[in-house]
C-alpha cells in the first residue's frame, strides 16, 4: 500500500507529523559504512580463495594483487611481479565481481515510525550493502521512489558512485514515498530481471529488499527468486513496534518521543495510529498488546519461513540497532 | 484535630495544632496534581507502523477520554500530603498547668490564739497569731501562684489530731486558696489538745502553720510562723492565802515573779441536784476545796468549766429500763459500795467510763468539762470513805476545764519574729507536672512527625516503584 497522507480522517485523535520521515547520513555514519564494507569484503575475499581451492577452473575475473602468504598455492603467485620487484605477490580474482545487484528500499509512511526511523535504518543497511557490493565489483541498481511512484533506476559501478547514491537516499521522504509492493509491481524492474542479470553482466545476481514488508505480497517476492538470483530480505521494525508498552513510544500528537506511560495498565485511552491507515486508530489495553505481539511474531515468522523455504536470506532487526549486527548475516 | 492519649492510666485529651501552619500552602501542590489528573485530556496518539496487528475496537473506544489517576500518582499525592503535614509540625497545644496543692498542718496550741503582736508588742491587726500566720501564708502563696502561673489549692490538717497524716490527703477533699481552715479551728478549743508534732508531717508539699519558727525545720516541708511578743496574763488558777479563789499572773517579763490576783478569774462548776447524795456532797466539798465557784445546775456547758450531771432516771420511770436488774457492787481506787443504777440516756453523754458495774455498764463517765453519773443511790456507803473522796476528787480534777483566760506560761512566751518558708514542691497529685507534660507533648509531636515522614517516604517509594514497574 502506498503511504498516502497520514492523519487524514483521524478526527479527535488526529496525529502530528511522522517522527522520522527522512534519512540523514552523518559523516561518522559514512565512515562506519566504509569500514564495514572493507572488513566484509576482505572476509568475502578469503571465502573466495577457499572456494576456488575446492572448485578449480571456476570462471574468475582478475581483481588485483596482494602479498603472498606462506602456504598458499604457488600457482597463484605472479612470477613476473616477483622478478620485477623481488617480492612475492599473488593474483586476486573475484567471483562476484561480475554480479548485478538490485537494491529496493521501502519508503512508505510506516517506515517513518521510530527513533531512529525504520527508513533511516533501512537506508543505512542499503548503503552499507551497496558499499560492499561496489568493493566486490558488483554493478548495482538502486531503485527509489519519486513521489508515490517508483522512479527510474540509478546505476552504480564504481565506489565513487556511492556518494551519489547516498545523496539520493537522503532525499527519500517516507511521508511521500511508496512501498515495496509498488516496486515489485513495476514493469521496468521485472523486465530488468527477465533480461538476465542486468546490463550484460554475468553471474546469478542479487536482489536486496529493505523495509517492514507490511504490504508486500509474498508471492511477488517468491517470484524474484526464480533462476539463479539470490534474494535478501532485510526486515526492520521500530522499537515501539516490538514492545508497544515499553519506553520510546512515539507520541504522534507531540511528534516526539514520549516517556513511556504506555504500559498496559497506563495506556488507557492511548491511540495507536497506523501511518498508512490513519483513519482507524487502535486503542490498546493489556490484552490488546498481548494479542498484538502474537500477531506481529506470527507475521515475522511467516517471512522467515518463506525465506527458508525458497533459499532466500532473511534478517530482522530494530531500527535502533546498528546495521553491522545484522547485515553480514543478511548478505552471506 | 483531637487525639486521645493514655498517659499513666489517665486519659488526657490533647488538643493538637501545628507549629508551622504556613506550610499548609504546600497542600496546593497535591491539589494541583489531583486537579490536573482529573482534567479531561485528549488521548495520546502514538504512531505505529504495525498498528494493524491490534484488534480493532472501532472508533468509540478511541474517542474515550482519560480520567483515571494512576496508582503511582495516587501514592505520590499521598506522599506529598503526608510530607506537608510533617512539615507543618504537628504538636500538642500548650497545656494549662494544673493547680499546686499543699497540705497545711495547723498548730492548734493555745499560743496560736493569743493576740497577734509583733516583736515590739504592737498589734498587727490580724487578730490571733493563727490568723496572722494564715495571712502570711496566703500572701506567700499568692506570690508563688503569680510567679508560676498555677492555681493553688490547700488541704487542711489538724496537727493535734491523733493519727493525722498528710499522705492520702486526696481522699479528704480540698479547699481553694483563700478559704480558711474549718471555722472551729479559728477559735481556741476549751479542751486541751495534744501538742502538734511537726516532725511527723515532714512531707513534700506540706506547710506547717504555727507561731514560732521550728527549731528543726523539715527537710521537705515548709513552715509559716506568725511570730509574736510575749503575752502577759493568767497562767493558772489557784487560791489566795486566805483560801479565796485567785489567778496566777505572769507579767511577760522573763524572770519576773508571778503575781496572784484574788478577784481574778474563777472556775465554775455546775452540780446537778439530782445526783446521789454522796456524790452531790462530795462535789460541793471538792469545789470549795479547789476554789471553784458552784453555779446553778442548769448552766450551759460554755458558761462553766465543769458540769456534773445525773444522767439516769429512777427505776420504773424509764420504760426502756423496766424489769432490768439495777443493783450491784462497784468500786475502784480501794473503795467499794453497793449501788442501784439506771441507764445513761445516750452513750455520747456518758463519755469515757470511769466506774463500771459488774455487768460492764458504766455508772460514772467523764469527758473534758463533764462528769455523768448513772448511780441512782448508794445502797451501802463506800466501805472506805477517804479513798472514795480522793478517788472522786481525782475524777473532778481531771474533768474540769481550765479557765478560758488561763494560758500556760510556756504558751505565753514570745514566739520571736515571723517567718515564711514555703516547700519547694507541691503535693504529688494524680496530675502530671508541667515539665513532664511538656516532655510528653514533645515526644508525642516527635512521634507524630516521624510517623508522617515515614508514611510520606513509603508513599513516595511506592509511587516510584509503581512508576518504574510500569516502564
Amino acid at each position: 500500500m502506498k503511504g498516502g497522507a497520514p492523519g487524514r480522517g483521524l478526527g479527535a485523535a488526529a496525529p502530528g507529523p511522522l517522527p522520522s520521515p527522512g534519512v540523514t547520513f552523518a559523516p561518522e555514519l559514512l565512515a562506519r559504512i566504509g569500514t564495514f564494507a572493507s572488513r566484509l569484503s576482505a572476509a568475502r575475499e578469503r571465502e573466495d580463495v577457499a572456494r576456488r581451492r575446492a572448485l578449480q577452473g571456476e570462471g574468475e575475473e582478475f581483481a588485483g594483487h596482494r602479498p603472498y602468504r606462506p602456504g598458499e598455492d604457488l600457482r597463484r603467485l605472479d612470477w613476473n611481479l616477483l622478478a620485477r620487484l623481488d617480492r612475492p605477490f599473488v593474483r586476486v580474482h573475484r567471483a562476484g565481481s561480475s554480479e548485478s545487484w538490485v537494491v529496493l528500499i521501502d519508503s512508505s509512511a510506516s517506515m517513518a515510525v521510530g527513533r531512529p526511523g525504520k527508513m533511516q535504518s533501512a537506508a543505512e543497511a542499503a548503503a552499507a550493502a551497496m558499499a560492499l557490493g561496489l568493493r566486490l565489483g558488483a554493478r548495482i541498481e538502486l531503485r527509489l521512489a519519486k513521489g508515490d511512484e517508483p522512479s527510474a533506476a540509478m546505476h552504480l559501478a564504481r565506489r565513487s558512485d556511492l556518494a551519489q547514491a547516498v545523496g539520493e537516499l537522503q532525499r527519500m521522504d517516507a511521508s511521500k514515498g511508496c512501498g515495496l509492493e509498488s516496486f515489485l509491481g513495476d514493469d521496468s524492474l521485472l523486465s530488468t530481471l527477465r533480461a538476465g542479470s542486468g546490463r550484460g553482466g554475468r553471474g546469478a545476481g542479487r536482489i536486496l529488499l529493505f523495509g517492514d514488508f507490511l504490504d508486500v505480497d509474498p508471492r511477488r517476492v517468491m517470484a524474484l527468486g526464480q533462476g539463479r538470483r539470490h534474494v535478501h530480505l532485510g526486515q526492520v521494525f521500530a522499537p515501539e513496534e516490538w514492545d508497544p508498552g515499553a519506553r520510546g513510544s512515539v507520541d504522534a500528537t507531540a511528534g516526539a518521543a514520549a516517556p513511556s506511560s504506555a504500559a498496559p495498565s497506563a495506556l488507557g485511552g492511548a491511540l495507536w495510529v497506523d501511518p498508512e491507515h490513519p483513519s482507524a486508530p487502535r486503542p490498546a489495553s493489556a490484552a490488546d498488546i498481548a494479542q498484538y505481539l502474537v500477531r506481529l511474531e506470527a507475521f515475522v515468522e511467516s517471512w522467515s519461513r518463506l525465506a527458508r523455504d525458497h533459499r532466500m536470506t532473511h534478517a530482522v532487526w530494530r531500527s535502533d540497532e546498528p546495521f553491522e549486527d545484522h547485515l553480514p548475516a543478511l548478505l552471506r | 484535630m483531637t487525639l486521645w492519649l493514655d498517659i499513666h492510666g489517665h486519659p488526657l485529651g490533647l488538643s493538637w495544632g501545628f507549629e508551622q501552619p504556613a506550610a499548609a500552602a504546600l497542600f496546593l501542590l497535591p491539589a494541583v496534581v489531583v486537579a490536573l489528573s482529573f482534567q479531561r485530556t485528549r488521548p495520546r496518539s502514538l504512531w505505529l507502523g504495525t498498528a494493524r496487528f491490534f484488534p480493532d475496537h472501532g472508533e468509540k473506544a478511541g474517542s474515550e477520554r482519560r480520567r483515571s489517576i494512576p496508582w503511582s500518582r495516587v501514592a505520590a499525592i499521598a506522599g506529598m500530603a503526608f510530607g506537608t503535614l510533617a512539615l507543618m509540625g504537628p504538636a500538642p497545644a500548650p497545656l494549662e498547668p494544673g493547680p499546686e496543692r499543699f497540705a497545711c498542718v495547723v498548730d492548734r496550741s493555745p499560743s496560736l490564739y493569743l493576740p497577734a503582736e509583733n516583736a515590739a508588742g504592737n498589734a498587727t491587726g490580724a487578730g490571733t497569731r493563727l490568723a496572722e500566720a494564715l495571712a502570711r501564708m496566703e500572701e506567700a502563696l499568692t506570690e508563688r501562684s503569680e510567679r508560676s502561673g498555677r492555681e493553688v489549692e490547700l488541704v487542711w490538717v489538724d496537727g493535734s489530731e491523733p493519727g493525722a497524716r498528710v499522705a492520702g490527703l486526696m481522699s479528704l477533699g480540698n479547699r481553694p486558696l483563700g478559704d480558711r481552715p474549718p471555722s472551729d479551728w479559728l477559735e481556741r478549743s476549751r479542751v486541751p489538745r495534744p501538742e502538734t508534732r511537726f516532725a511527723a508531717f515532714d512531707s513534700v508539699g506540706t506547710i506547717w502553720i504555727t507561731d514560732r519558727q521550728p527549731a528543726f525545720p523539715g527537710q521537705r516541708a515548709g513552715y509559716v510562723a506568725s511570730g509574736g511578743a510575749a503575752a502577759p496574763g493568767v497562767i493558772a488558777t489557784t487560791r489566795s492565802e486566805g483560801g479565796a479563789p485567785a489567778a496566777l499572773l505572769w507579767s511577760g517579763e522573763p524572770g519576773a515573779a508571778l503575781r496572784i490576783q484574788v478577784d481574778g478569774q474563777v472556775s465554775r462548776v455546775a452540780i446537778d441536784p439530782a445526783l446521789p447524795g454522796l456524790v452531790f456532797q462530795l462535789a460541793n466539798l471538792w469545789a470549795a476545796d479547789r476554789g471553784v465557784q458552784v453555779v446553778d445546775g442548769g448552766a450551759r456547758p460554755a458558761e462553766v468549766e465543769l458540769i456534773i450531771t445525773q444522767v439516769s432516771r429512777e427505776p420504773g420511770t424509764d420504760p426502756a429500763a423496766a424489769g432490768s436488774d439495777r443493783g450491784g457492787r462497784v468500786g475502784r481506787d480501794g473503795w467499794t459500795a453497793l449501788v442501784s443504777k439506771g441507764s445513761a440516756s445516750s452513750e455520747s453523754e456518758a463519755g469515757f467510763p470511769w466506774l463500771a458495774a459488774e455487768d460492764g455498764s458504766p455508772v460514772l463517765a467523764s469527758r473534758p468539762g463533764a462528769v455523768n453519773c448513772a448511780i441512782i443511790e448508794f445502797l451501802t456507803p463506800p466501805d472506805d470513805a477517804a479513798a472514795f473522796a480522793v478517788s472522786m476528787a481525782g475524777l473532778f480534777d481531771a474533768a474540769i476545764l481550765p479557765h478560758p483566760d488561763v494560758v500556760p506560761l510556756e504558751e505565753r512566751q514570745g514566739a520571736g519574729p515571723g517567718a515564711v518558708s514555703l516547700p519547694r514542691d507541691s503535693l504529688p497529685l494524680d496530675q502530671l507536672d508541667p515539665r513532664t507534660l511538656e516532655r510528653l507533648a514533645g515526644e508525642a509531636a516527635g512521634r507524630a512527625r516521624g510517623v508522617l515522614l515515614a508514611v510520606a517516604a513509603l508513599a513516595g517509594a511506592l509511587a516510584l516503584w509503581l512508576r518504574l514497574g510500569n516502564r
